[in-house]
């Protein structure tokens, strides 16, 4: 079979789940991140400072692994951008961490938020224009706003920054590339999608600071949300597969219950974010919910979206539950859970992989991931036992 | 009533062009071709700063 054969039928196992239909057999996808770097013997620093280590490590995982997809590297910040444009926001592993710690996020206390309670006018009259002139230059050490001194530092972060980009954007076209004419896999996302009220925890008003805001100023937070949503859906739309076979991937982070409460997500949350979804459905592009933590309090929402429009992916849901509710519109993938592949043996692998199949697999529907994005604590071992099981229990 | 999303804001670009021709009063030529190429060149900073949020 030469690898070009492989792709394809890869990429029909893949996509014949993604819309919720039976394949030879079930789909492996794991979201591969810093355990591919422990799998090639580098560093996470190397890794996560030069994206060329990270792609070469992906590459050798598609090879070695019997695997359908995977995402083009899930080492998603390259911290050499990072640095250049000076944002203080992450721990850079080698630079604020130990060489073999992964990037980390550093949320400042509600007081310090890059974004303050009484500037929600500005975010809602131009988003892009107050993420620019007020926003990059907080959050960066090199970036100053308009009107002040401009510096040599700043002119650089700019251009080093946008420059940056381009160049990790074009390289990771060619990482999609080298997938499928090297490993016969597929590249299991492209763009993405996150809620506005998300962003604005996220990196804008912090946690904390949200919260507060959906108390306290409720209609400000709703009319920035809305106000973001339209940049929102470009950013995935332009993203997405031009062929339509892959889905938007759609991180969801702190937008379930209890993370804020029903009401703000009856009327804040969910009215932001399936429009979007809707819009996108529309046109063609499936959007993979990756549903982080728990959201079962919220699946019967996500059944009023078309069906087919989206696959909903398990990280510490009840699959099982979610596979009831749910299982008749959508496909599902994830579910393993990853503490299981950091502490568990292989037998105990097999036996959870085994479980998942019979439970949520048989008809079809169904792809093979861990719960969460699997790092360097995920035994190699563990890994193996997944995909090998999945291999052998899971043909239909 | 959920207003409709896509008639909001200008994404794609951090200057609009009716913004940008304060900076160049007369066109002799073909106006749709400095727009189109101005928007498109505009595209950048826009997906940068948005990348920036979302993705580093």
């Amino acid at each position: 079979m030469t690898q070009e054969e492989r792709y394809q039928a890869r990429l029909k196992r893949y996509t014949t789940a993604l819309r919720n239909g039976k394949p030879d057999m079930v789909p492996i996808r794991p979201f591969v991140a810093e355990f591919v770097a422990k799998y090639a013997g580098v560093s996470i620093q190397a890794a996560t400072h030069d994206y060329r280590v990270a792609f070469e490590a992906c590459l050798r995982c598609a090879e070695d692994f019997d695997w359908d997809a995977v995402v083009p590297n899930m080492i998603y910040v390259w911290t050499g951008l990072v640095q250049a444009v000076g944002l203080k926001y992450y721990g850079i592993p080698g630079l604020d961490l130990p060489e073999n710690v992964a990037f980390q996020y550093k949320e400042p206390p509600e007081e310090y938020a890059f974004m303050r309670p009484d500037e929600y006018d500005l975010l809602i009259a131009d988003p892009t224009d107050y993420l620019l002139n007020v926003w990059l230059p907080r959050v960066s050490n090199f970036i100053k706003p308009p009107l002040e001194k401009v510096t040599v530092e700043h002119n650089l972060a700019l251009l080093k920054g946008g420059m940056a980009m381009m160049e990790y954007f074009n390289a990771l076209g060619g990482l999609v590339q080298e997938l499928r004419t090297r490993c016969g896999t597929v590249a299991a996302i492209s763009g993405m999608l996150k809620a506005p009220l998300d962003i604005l925890a996220d990196k804008l008003r912090g946690y904390y600071g949200l919260v507060s805001d959906l108390h306290a100023r409720p209609e400000k937070v709703l009319a920035a949300c809305e106000a973001l949503m339209p940049h929102l859906f470009r950013i995935a739309l332009d993203g997405a597969d031009p062929a339509k076979n892959v889905p938007i991937a759609f991180w969801m982070h702190r937008g379930c219950v209890p993370f804020i409460n029903p009401e703000h997500f009856r009327k804040i949350y969910w009215p932001t974010v399936k429009p979007i979804v809707e819009e996108l459905w529309k046109r063609g592009h499936q959007v993979l919910f990756y549903a982080e933590g728990n959201w079962d309090y919220h699946l019967e929402a996500f059944r009023e979206l078309p069906p087919g429009s989206i696959v909903y992916h398990v990280d510490k849901g009840d699959i099982f539950r979610i596979h009831r509710v749910l299982g008749d519109r959508f496909c599902l993938s994830g579910g393993l859970p990853n503490d299981l592949l950091a502490l568990g043996t292989p037998e105990e692998v097999r036996a959870y992989c085994k479980r998942l199949i019979d439970g949520v697999a048989r008809d079809g529907g169904y792809i093979m991931d861990a719960g969460a994005i699997i790092q360097d604590d995920a035994k190699i071992e563990n890994v193996r036992a997944m995909t090998e099981f999945t291999r052998e229990y899971g043909q239909y | 009533m959920q207003k409709d999303f896509l008639a909001l804001g200008h994404p794609g670009v951090c200057m609009t062009w009716e913004e940008a021709k304060a900076y160049f009063p007369v066109v002799q030529g073909d106006e749709r071709l400095i727009r189109e190429i101005w928007e498109r060149i505009e595209y950048w900073p826009w997906l940068f700063i948005w990348h920036i949020l979302l993705s580093f």
